[in-house]
Parts: structure tokens; C-alpha cells; sequence
């Protein structure tokens, strides 16, 4: 801008110059001449080194700010950056360890994670469309709030709790319940220990049951009248890895309560650590391989073995349950299946006690396979939306102790097709149609509609 | 009574430490460049237009208004980039190293600090099937296998990569 001012102020000084000059007197002479146009480009040199200095000047005091701007800038960045990975790693290697050993120094560096709180939540809307009896409403359930609260007494003694809102309110159908709350002690990636109020380790569901990361409203009902899941007790045991591919759980928990067995399978007697009665304990265990050959692959199997007559039925009711379970996640495809079978002793006594068969034993076995098609569509987005099939076949009364009379109502086909799309991984928006068939009665179909989240 | 027993021996047996940070500032700095290494500060503000397209190459919502790179130079010439990549998982922080070649590829990922729950830590041969990939094949559904029961740290974890590799690619190479 100055520059062009002054460029300007020249112009018309030479013009006026030029102009007056002719005005008092042509030039005679191409001497003459010649010494007019000196004297001009004497004074234009003149004009041209004052403005030189002129914008010297003025450009001076701007490099010095710069200078000085730009120092600041790299102090204050460098601090910035020193102080943002200070906020997650300390500096130096000597205090790094003296983190692990107390919380003082992880203070220091305000690593000290100390009370955490998450959760997950809910919500279906479901309408039966066929073979509807009178029983089946069409509903809208806030079916599960859940919180999660942890506390981080050192970083080897961590506390987790799950506390469960069901069904919206206590005072209609609803029930306030402590799904898991236990103390894990982390020694090694070896072996460390957890105890307090356990997730049974069966299945994909029971111990991984936030609405993002299955399909369809409502769980795989395999895994719910077979493997009852959410299953919890109280007890203690010791999990890790044995190697990078394996990886194990064992647990000593509070037996289940065969006086509540019936028809429907193992589900009514799940002790949920509620004033559970002790005077049978079961163990249970897991183990998982995912081989490095083939990522995204996973394969595992699960047992749980006790009695479940707890000094109240009047027989050991020894209790079986042995699942196994493939996952595999490929470019976008989601593959699961899942076979479990269970054996109940005593279901004589059981049935005779309950006035209904209680089979001898159980099974189901499911299979589905989603594929995420975003990618696709909206690349860029990072959203995912997976349409996804899922077949099962199970039945609570497999087979009858005794000669009893089968409860065919109990063996199921059910058919599920449905998406799952997640504007962001946390929040997943569901629609479901499940084909419900029984051998013997009628068996409502749904459609769910419904969202969950986690946070 | 045995619960009892096994709960004292795990009581006892905690004073052998495992600790969630499991590296400080300067061995990350060791393990990028090795011991000794003369490393330097890049610091980089991208600008709104350049923001915009590492939000898409990275496919992320956020852009960091400051991010830095830490280099090693020889005659003039960076050797390697690495970067220090802080991010929530679920409800707590993950905290990663990653590691770019002289040719902006990925070349490593350590994790430095981890404080969601053990089982949810992405492991390092998981990392290792990122390695030289090219960032839009840092997908679930290309050329990256995800892990079962670590959805949310894995799709971090891949975020965060393809996060740094997006800095490199608009605010270095590009230049």
C-alpha cells in the first residue's frame, strides 16, 4: 500500500516538474535538453533513495516483530507439546517407574485415571405380524440402562461394577440389579485374578452384551434359554493369556438352583448373587485361540460343570453345559456361530417336584453372517451399516428322564433378518424381523425396531 | 474356605506390578529412533483447507490445530517420522506411538499408555498387520481384520494410524 502511494507521489512530482519546467522555457538546444533530463534523474534518485529509506524504515520494526512473534510461537508450542504428552506419558524413564509403584507420582503427571464411569443402554420397539396369540402386545421397552463404575485403586488393582435399570421401572415390570461387580488383580498377562460377582465366560453374549456389538434387538435367544444369559454369580478365579493366541478363564462360582429349573431350560435358576445358597459350587472355564495365520479369526469353547441341588430338591441335580463358538471378521464380513449342549441330572426329581418335564437335556446352536456395506456407499464416513441373517435352532427339553412327555413347544427354528447401522461406533440403530417356529404350537413373528448405545 | 485362601494369595501375590504406562516420553523416542538419536521437533498447524483433507483421508471428525512430529535428520534429510497420538477408546485414554518411515509409510506402533481394561488392548501382531499398508487399506473391510471383543480400542487404535499417516501425507509430502 505505501509503496503504491509513493510510486504515485513520483508520478506527479515528475509530471509537475516536467510541466513547469516547459512552461518557463524550452530548451534551445539537445545540450540544453540533455541537461534538463540530468538534473530530472538527479532528483528522481534523489526521490527514489529517500523513499528507499522511507520503506526501510517502516519495514524494520515489522521483521523485528515477526522475529519476535515467531519466537514466542515456537516456545509456546514446544510447551504445548511438552505439556500434552505429559498429560498421558511422564518424560522420564525413572518416574515412569515410580508410577507403577503408587499414585502419587501418576498425580504428578495426571495419569491417575482413579473413578471411571461408562454404560450402555436400550430401547426396542416390537410388533408381532403373525401367528400372534393373545399374550403377544405389541410393545415399546426401554429395556436395559446400564452404568458402569470403575475405580482404579493402583494400576494393579482395578474395580469393575455393571449396575442394570431393567425394563424402565420397578414399579411395573422392572428390576434394579448388580450384573457384575468384581475386583481384578493384574499380575502378568499370564495370570491375574478376578473375584466378586462374575459374568459367566460362555458364549459371545454373556460377557459382551452391548447393544453395538451384536445383531438384531434382541439377543440370539440360544443364548438366553440355552447359555441364560445375562448369567452372573458370585465366586472367584484367575484369567489370561498363555500365549498371544490363547487365552484363558477359570472360575470357582456359587452353584445354580435347580429348584427353579423347569421346561424353559436352566435360566430360572441363576443365583444372580443374591443371598445365592452356597451349598453347591460349580467351575467354569474358557479358552480362545485366535491364530496369527488368520486375523480376524477366533475360536474357543466353554464349560461349566456342578450341582445345582443345593440341599433344597432332594438330588445332586449334577449340571452340564459345554458350548463352542467361531467368530471371524473379514473385509468387512461378520461371521458367527455357536453350538452349546446341556445335561441336568436328577430332571426325574426335578419334573416330579415342578409338575412339568424338565429335560434331561438341552441344546441350541445359531449361526449368522453380517456384511458392512458403507464402505461402499459413503467411504469417507466412517459409519456402518450391515444387513445381517441369523439362523437358530435350539430346545430346552432335548431329551426327558425317565420316559417323561416331551414339551415339543420347546424346539424352535427361528429365522432372523435385520441391519444394524451405526452413524458412529458408539450408537447403533436396529430393525429385525425374527420367523419364530415351534414344533408344536404357534410362535409369534416380530418386528423390532429399536437403537442402543455406550458411552 | 478355599476362596478365602485364593483370595489372600492373589492379595499377597499384587505387589508384583504391572504398570498401565508402559513407556515414558524418552524411551518412546528410543524406541522410534533408537538410543542416542538426535531428535527434533516438527510442529505443524494445519489450516482449515488442509484440515479438511486430512479429515477425509483419515476419515476422522477431528483435526488437531497443532500436531507434532518428532524427526531425526542427517545432512538435512528426516530419517524418520514419529508421532505421539492420544485418544479415548472407550471412557479412558489410549496412548500410541507411530512410527513413519523416511517414506511416510507406516513402519511401527508401540503402545505406550493403555488405561481401559487389559483384554481391550489391541496387540502388537495385530499393529503389525498395518505395517506399509496404504492408508485407505486401513479398514475393516480391506485390508485390516478387526478383534473380537476389542471393537471400539481396535477402530481407535486404526483411527489414530490413519490419523497420522493423513498429517504426513497433507502437511509433508504435499509441500
Amino acid at each position: 500500500m505505501n509503496k503504491k502511494i509513493a510510486s504515485l507521489s513520483i508520478a506527479c512530482a515528475l509530471f509537475n516538474y516536467s510541466h513547469q519546467a516547459l512552461a518557463l522555457d524550452k530548451p534551445q538546444s539537445m545540450e540544453e535538453m540533455w541537461k534538463i533530463i540530468q538534473m530530472q534523474q538527479v532528483q528522481l534518485d534523489a526521490m527514489k533513495s529517500s523513499l528507499q529509506a522511507n520503506e526501510k524504515q517502516a519495514e524494520q520494526p515489522n521483521q523485528q516483530e515477526i522475529k519476535k512473534l515467531t519466537h514466542k510461537t515456537n516456545v509456546l508450542t514446544e510447551l504445548m507439546e511438552d505439556m500434552r504428552t505429559a498429560l498421558v506419558i511422564p518424560e522420564e524413564k525413572e518416574y515412569k517407574s515410580a508410577y507403577g509403584l503408587g499414585p502419587a507420582a501418576s498425580k504428578v503427571y495426571q495419569v491417575d485415571q482413579g473413578l471411571s464411569i461408562g454404560g450402555y443402554g436400550e430401547v426396542n420397539i416390537q410388533s408381532f405380524i403373525g401367528d400372534k396369540g393373545p399374550k403377544d402386545q405389541n410393545n415399546a421397552d426401554f429395556e436395559r440402562l446400564v452404568v458402569y463404575m470403575g475405580y482404579k485403586f493402583t494400576d494393579n488393582i482395578i474395580f469393575n461394577s455393571e449396575i442394570e435399570f431393567e425394563h424402565a421401572s420397578t414399579g411395573n415390570a422392572g428390576s434394579v440389579g448388580v450384573e457384575m461387580a468384581a475386583i481384578d488383580f493384574l499380575w502378568d498377562p499370564m495370570l491375574n485374578a478376578r473375584a466378586g460377582m462374575l459374568l459367566m465366560p460362555m458364549g459371545f453374549v454373556n460377557t459382551i452384551h452391548e447393544p453395538p456389538f451384536y445383531f438384531g434387538n434382541n439377543r440370539p435367544e440360544v443364548e438366553r434359554a440355552i447359555i441364560p444369559s445375562t448369567w452372573r454369580e458370585v465366586g472367584a478365579g484367575i484369567f489370561g493369556q498363555i500365549t498371544p493366541e490363547f487365552t484363558y478363564t477359570a472360575y470357582a462360582v456359587t452353584g445354580l438352583d435347580a429348584e427353579d429349573f423347569s421346561s424353559k431350560g436352566i435360566r430360572g435358576g441363576r443365583q444372580k448373587g443374591s443371598k445365592a445358597v452356597n451349598e453347591d459350587m460349580a467351575f467354569v472355564g474358557r479358552i480362545d485361540y485366535a491364530p496369527e495365520e488368520i486375523k480376524g479369526f477366533s475360536v474357543g469353547f466353554s464349560t461349566y460343570l456342578g450341582n445345582s441341588g443345593q440341599g433344597k430338591v432332594g438330588a445332586d441335580v449334577f449340571t452340564q453345559l459345554y458350548e463352542a463358538h467361531v467368530q471371524w471378521k473379514y473385509r468387512g464380513w461378520e461371521f458367527r456361530t455357536l453350538g452349546a449342549f446341556g445335561h441336568i441330572g436328577d430332571a426325574d426329581v426335578l419334573s416330579a417336584n415342578k409338575g412339568e418335564t424338565v429335560g434331561s437335556s438341552n441344546y441350541g446352536v445359531y449361526t449368522e453372517l453380517a456384511y458392512d456395506v458403507m464402505p461402499h456407499f459413503l467411504p469417507d464416513s466412517g459409519q456402518y451399516f450391515a444387513p445381517f441373517i441369523r439362523y437358530e435352532k435350539l430346545d430346552t427339553v432335548a431329551s426327558t428322564a425317565n420316559g417323561l412327555p416331551d414339551d415339543l413347544s420347546k424346539e424352535q427354528d427361528i429365522y432372523q433378518i435385520g441391519f444394524n447401522y451405526k452413524p458412529i461406533p458408539q450408537v447403533v440403530i436396529k430393525v429385525d424381523y425374527r420367523n419364530r417356529n415351534a414344533k408344536q404350537g404357534a410362535k409369534a413373528d416380530e418386528f423390532n425396531v429399536g437403537f442402543g448405545f455406550i458411552y | 474356605m478355599y476362596k478365602v485362601v485364593f483370595l489372600l494369595c492373589c492379595l499377597l501375590l499384587t505387589s508384583v506390578c504391572q504398570a498401565k504406562v508402559f513407556y515414558s516420553k524418552a524411551e518412546a523416542m528410543e524406541l522410534a529412533f533408537g538410543a542416542g538419536a538426535k531428535v527434533e521437533k516438527l510442529s505443524l498447524f494445519p489450516m482449515e483447507p488442509q484440515s479438511q483433507k486430512i479429515r477425509q483421508l483419515a476419515r476422522v471428525n477431528k483435526v488437531p490445530s497443532l500436531f507434532t512430529f518428532y524427526v531425526v535428520q542427517e545432512q538435512g534429510k528426516v530419517l524418520k517420522y514419529a508421532a505421539i497420538e492420544s485418544h479415548q477408546v472407550r471412557t479412558k485414554p489410549e496412548t500410541l506411538l507411530v512410527v513413519l518411515n523416511v517414506l511416510g509409510e507406516l513402519e511401527k506402533v508401540h503402545t505406550l499408555a493403555f488405561h481401559e481394561p487389559a483384554e481391550y488392548q489391541p496387540s502388537e501382531r495385530w499393529y503389525a498387520q498395518l505395517y506399509a499398508l496404504a492408508i485407505e487399506e486401513l479398514s475393516f473391510n480391506r485390508s485390516v481384520q478387526g478383534i473380537t471383543g476389542a471393537t471400539l480400542s481396535s477402530r481407535a487404535a486404526l483411527d489414530s494410524v490413519r490419523l497420522v499417516l493423513a498429517m504426513y501425507q497433507v502437511m509433508i509430502e504435499e509441500k
